[in-house]
């Protein structure tokens, strides 16, 4: 396959990036897009030129750390798939692709493809956790869990925290993510002593460290990797209600 | 971490969503009102002389006139910090979702626009200084004129693209999300945003052709009808 690559480059946080063109020849339709720019990037080094900086870490889908604009769309075209899961395959031959990195004002570039993404950490410090006291390991039924709850559960602890949403969202918010997060621990039983403080906590971070709010366009939702649901934001604003009208009893 | 509000951003939200339900439904009934116009100015205006005089218009004045502040101000601030958190933009843009989802702040700067023009031609008129006795004789020289009604027209597409957005979006915000009601509940909002306006829409082109039939004449498939 040939590939054009429209890659953005830039080189540092505050000095202005720029569009850098890239012809590839010989791409193999079995390479992840990953691949094709480790190869891009031999060729870089070996021409004696800077390689371009990229994240990535399990390859497979899991870990959330890849993450960038392929024609617009984060994580590419192809839905619930992270940019190392996407396939050569799913371009045509002779396309211009455009690479650009995640776009938010928390998410500052820190070089070419790099994106700061610790503003999602800083939130999940505020209340992304449970307390409790450590000591030997419980029988396993002594905290029932309906079967419904661990699956609902589940569901949205499949957020890899990538920063997709963030990205897509026109207003730059982490609603989807802060909303995962919320919805896993809440239905559980041990999210459920910290509920209030954690949906405060975390909404106020949100807002304080430069995200946008939600405004439910669900751009979100069609980009996000692991295909959370909106109803996770729903979640969010019955949490937000919820600590909103009744008393605190923690 | 300190944050520039207890939740500010979700009681704006509320404040948003909570206003903007009440709206539809003052939209729907002042629609009804408007319909009293097919059965000319005499019922018309009679109608609008005994709302008027009912006591409990007065609250619903009140309500309604918080319920527009307060949904314009939570509008705007809710743009302006929505538009601070998008940053940098993007060099190839491709638009995920539809664009009426994303430009709620334009088609609400129109109807904002509309709203003033409506209330400096009928509602301040008639309720407040009262120039204007004859309510239906202002509403027919007002619809006389095609660029008024064209304006007219037009602002309420957009409403109807507000309304597509708004209806679905409101219930989002309240937290309601149900395997069942919630594609009830958007298939209300589509309807709405359609049965709306053109209800308003069909009032206006009335009343329009009704000052100008010699522009009824002209359509080309009326062409022969006298
Ligand atoms: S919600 Fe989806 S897009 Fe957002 S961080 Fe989690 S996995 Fe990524
Ligand atoms: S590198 Fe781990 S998800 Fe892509």
């Amino acid at each position: 396959m040939r590939i054009r690559l429209r890659v953005w480059r830039q080189r540092g946080p505050d000095v202005p990036g720029k569009f850098e063109v890239y012809e590839l020849e010989d791409v193999s339709p079995d390479w992840s897009f990953l691949e094709m720019l480790d190869v891009l990037n031999l060729r870089l080094v070996r021409e004696g030129k800077e390689p371009i900086a990229f994240e990535s870490d399990c390859r497979e889908g899991i870990c959330g750390t890849c993450g960038f604009m392929i024609n617009g769309r984060a994580h590419g075209p192809l839905k619930g798939t992270t940019v190392c899961q996407l396939h050569m395959r799913h371009f045509s031959d002779g396309e211009t692709i455009t690479v650009e990195p995640f776009r938010a004002r928390a998410f500052p570039v820190i070089r070419d493809l790099v994106v700061d993404r610790s503003a999602l950490d800083a939130i999940m410090q505020e209340g992304g956790y449970i307390s409790t006291n450590v000591g030997s390991a419980p029988d396993a039924n002594s905290i029932p869990v309906s079967r419904w709850a661990a699956s609902r559960a589940f569901d949205f602890a499949t957020c890899i925290g990538c920063g997709a949403c963030v990205a897509a969202c026109p207003n730059g918010s982490a609603s989807l993510f802060l909303g995962a997060k919320v919805s896993h621990l809440m239905l559980l039983p041990q999210g459920g002593p910290e509920r209030k403080r954690r949906i405060r906590k975390m909404l106020i971070a949100m807002e304080a460290l430069g995200f946008g709010g939600c405004s439910n366009t669900y751009a979100c939702e069609a980009e996000c990797p692991k295909e959370i649901s909106v109803e996770a934001i729903a979640r969010m604003y019955r949490e937000a209600w919820r600590a909103m009208f009744s008393h605190s009893e923690e | 971490m300190r944050g520039p509000g207890f939740y500010s951003f979700v009681v704006y939200k509320l404040s948003a969503a909570l206003t903007g339900l009440f709206l539809i439904l003052f939209l729907v009934f002042h629609l009804y009102g408007n319909f009293y116009l097919l059965e000319g100015p005499m019922v018309y205006n009679w109608k609008a002389r005994e709302l008027l005089v009912n006591p409990l218009i007065r609250v619903v004045e009140v309500l309604l006139v918080i319920a527009f502040v307060v949904h314009i101000v939570s509008g705007v601030v809710l743009t302006a910090r929505n538009w601070s958190g998008r940053g940098e933009r993007y060099r190839y843009v491709f638009w995920q979702t539809a664009f009426f989802k994303r430009l709620m702040w334009l088609s609400g700067a129109v109807i904002l626009l509309f709203l003033v023009v409506h209330l400096g031609t009928f509602t301040v008129p008639y309720r407040i200084t009262g120039e204007v006795q004859d309510l239906y004789q202002a509403v027919a020289k007002a619809f006389a004129n095609p660029w008024y009604t064209l304006f007219y027209v037009l602002a309420f597409v957009f409403l109807g693209f507000h309304l597509a957005h708004a209806w679905e979006s409101a219930f989002q915000t309240l937290g309601v999300f149900h395997r069942v009601w919630t594609p009830v509940l958007r298939s209300i909002g589509y309807f709405l945003a359609v049965a709306i306006p053109l209800g308003y829409i069909f009032l206006a082109l009335y009343m329009f052709f009704k000052a100008n039939p010699e522009w009824l004449r002209a359509l080309p498939f009326l062409s022969g009808v006298s």
